[in-house]
């Protein structure tokens, strides 16, 4: 995870980054970390270091990005500056003591220094999936140009290191259009 | 956006006391004009150190479509276009009428001219366009103590207005640059196709750079408005003092923010407009407007505070809750804030820190809800389990119907097992 650097913010949360492999429907696949979930639909995956992005119109559009077991001392997304390549250095890091209520909290900073604009979360709330105990929440936000997104995450603190599976998408039509499958992956996850 | 056309103020950087008697009468300028205070020398030598002969705005002036300042307008008009729809507008509409009210105040004919847009952006800021586009950010709203202060910076931005700030560095970039960028501007301003490069252009920053004495003119203007609207001079001086603490904390002083050099040094303007204030003339009783400013302000105060901690420039922060402590409104809040500041900021002894922190605000009475579930995560990383799983239901028992009462009792279940 230090060294698996990318994410670019161009006015919502991430932007292409890559070429894109097929995902497809119905078939159990590793994100990567022992990590594996069953996608109902297809979607298109792009990976960079250790961040996996899919979406099936596009990231703008909607998108789910895997946390795939970041340990101590790494980011939760990292994050340049301005579409560079140079970190930005005041994002937080993901510590192994941290709770669940602190994750809440790093994340609620680390998509605030990728330019979300009046982030809300709402619904902290216990959940379990992957046969172990995790939390979930929901979160909306406006991008820099006031487009209005809706997103849905879940996480797992195992072994001092943070699973996450973080959805966004447009208000208009695209949230809703992938949210079911994101709930589905949800529940068929598996992190060895 | 943020290199375009700013005016915003604010530079930080050492005391040039020399620098500072020669550029008083720029300060002075518009105050003897409108004889707020008598000159101290006569009006042709203020008129010989004054930086430019350009005419001011007339109240509902719009330039002429051929001129090059329509042009200038032109380009801003697509920028304020993205401003109306920004993710991060404050549409608070109190907020607005709050501060729509001061400007006007401050700008007077010149009120309906002026468009404001309030950004939720962490920084102490504001800046003018030249079409009346401004921007004040809640970075500002934040420091300013009262409406004075906040008015201080508002009228030093509307005085940039008045004097065509823009145009005249606008021209001053055409004559310094070179011919091909001057043809792009002038089919821009015929109306071909080439707007786009004026807008490349003053991105570039370069219309940006206000110069000092622009500054210092916009300054002036800020006092003479201040004074004009029944505001207390004295308080012009005072923000910049208030500025100069928080910069010296930060440890990136040479470099604190993006007001550069352009702009005057915010000692040497804290000391003439502190002189100036003495040598004003106003028949009102002048306010400070400070029980306004808390009314509006202070219920919408967390969120800001809560943006500044996102920054993470946590030296600056420190000092910032040292001075709004010293300010005294709604102190549990504040000792609520130092302590999220300690525990974010996780060097040696901050846990100890917060923990006082959090306590204080808990002492001083009526302290942020989430105040206990805060002490048990710190008392959590300390490893003193009993403790903060003391604090946490103390939390839950508080706030029954709270949100995260699920989760907590998952981190108290968990230490437990």
């Amino acid at each position: 995870m230090r060294n698996g650097i990318f994410i670019i913010l161009v006015a919502t949360i991430l932007s292409s980054c890559g070429g894109y492999k097929l995902v497809n429907k119905g078939k159990e696949i590793e994100v990567g970390n022992s990590m594996f979930t069953t996608p109902f639909n297809d979607w298109n995956s792009s990976k960079d270091g250790d961040v996996v992005l899919w979406t099936m119109d596009g990231p703008m559009l909607q998108q789910i990005i895997f946390v795939k077991g970041a340990e101590d001392g790494d980011y939760l997304i990292p994050v340049r500056v301005n579409g560079t390549h140079t970190l930005d250095k005041k994002v937080p890091k993901f510590k192994k003591d941290m709770t669940s209520i602190e994750v809440v909290e790093l994340f609620e900073s680390t998509f605030k220094r990728l330019g979300a604009q009046n982030l809300e979360i709402s619904n902290v709330r216990p959940y379990e999936a992957a046969k172990t105990k995790g939390f979930r929440f929901e979160f909306g936000f406006l991008t820099k140009d006031g487009l209005a997104k809706s997103g849905s995450t879940y996480g797992i603190l195992k072994n001092k290191r943070l699973f996450m599976v973080i959805y966004s998408g447009a208000n208009i039509h695209y949230y809703d259009k992938g949210k079911e499958d994101f709930e589905g992956i949800v529940r068929s996850l598996r992190i060895l | 956006m943020r290199v375009f056309l700013k005016c915003g103020c604010f530079c930080f950087a050492a005391v040039v006391l020399t620098a500072c008697q020669m550029n008083k009468a720029v300060y002075e300028r518009p105050l003897i004009d409108n004889d707020i205070i008598l000159s101290s020398e006569s009006k042709s030598s203020t008129s010989e150190s004054y930086p430019y002969s350009i005419a001011s705005l007339q109240p509902q002036q719009r330039p002429d479509v051929s001129s090059l300042e329509a042009g200038l307008w032109m380009s801003v008009e697509k920028a304020e276009k993205k401003s109306q729809t920004a993710g991060n507008r404050v549409t608070d509409k109190k907020l607005n009428d709050y501060v729509r009210s001061i400007v006007c105040r401050l700008a007077k004919e010149y009120c309906q001219d002026i468009r404001i847009y309030i950004m939720r952006v962490p920084m102490f800021n504001a800046s003018m366009y030249p079409n009346g586009m401004m921007h004040i950010w809640t970075g500002l709203l934040l420091r300013a103590r009262n409406e004075a202060q906040l008015a201080t910076v508002l009228g030093h931005e509307i005085g940039h207005y008045l004097r065509r700030h823009s145009l005249q560095r606008f021209k001053t970039y055409m004559n310094t640059s070179n011919s091909l960028i001057f043809a792009q501007m002038a089919l821009a301003v015929a109306g071909a196709p080439a707007v786009g490069d004026i807008m490349n252009i003053v991105a570039r920053g370069s219309l940006a750079a206000f110069s000092r004495d622009h500054e210092r003119e916009a300054d002036g203007y800020g006092l003479l408005l201040l004074a004009k609207g029944g505001y207390d001079p004295f308080e012009a001086s005072k923000i910049w003092k208030r500025s100069i603490r928080e910069a010296k904390a930060d440890k990136k002083y040479s470099s604190p923010s993006i007001f550069n050099s352009t702009h005057p040094q915010s000692e040497e303007r804290m000391k003439v407009l502190n002189d100036l204030a003495g040598r004003v003339w106003t028949d009102e009783t002048v306010t400070t407007g400070l029980d306004e400013y808390k009314s509006v302000i202070l219920p919408l105060r967390a969120s800001f505070l809560r943006d500044e901690l996102d920054q993470r420039n946590f030296s600056s922060t420190e000092e910032l809750l040292e001075i709004l402590i010293e300010d005294g409104a709604n102190l549990s809040e504040l000792h609520f804030f130092k302590g999220e500041m300690y525990r974010l900021r996780r060097k040696k002894g901050d846990l100890d820190k917060a923990l006082n922190s959090y306590r204080e605000s808990l002492a001083l009475g009526n302290p942020p809800s989430v105040v206990h579930r805060q002490i048990g995560l710190a008392l959590r990383r300390q490893g003193d389990a009993q403790g903060a799983k003391d604090s946490l239901k103390k939390y839950l028992e508080l706030n029954p119907d709270v949100e995260d009462a699920g989760v907590i009792r998952q981190i108290i279940e968990e230490s437990e097992e």
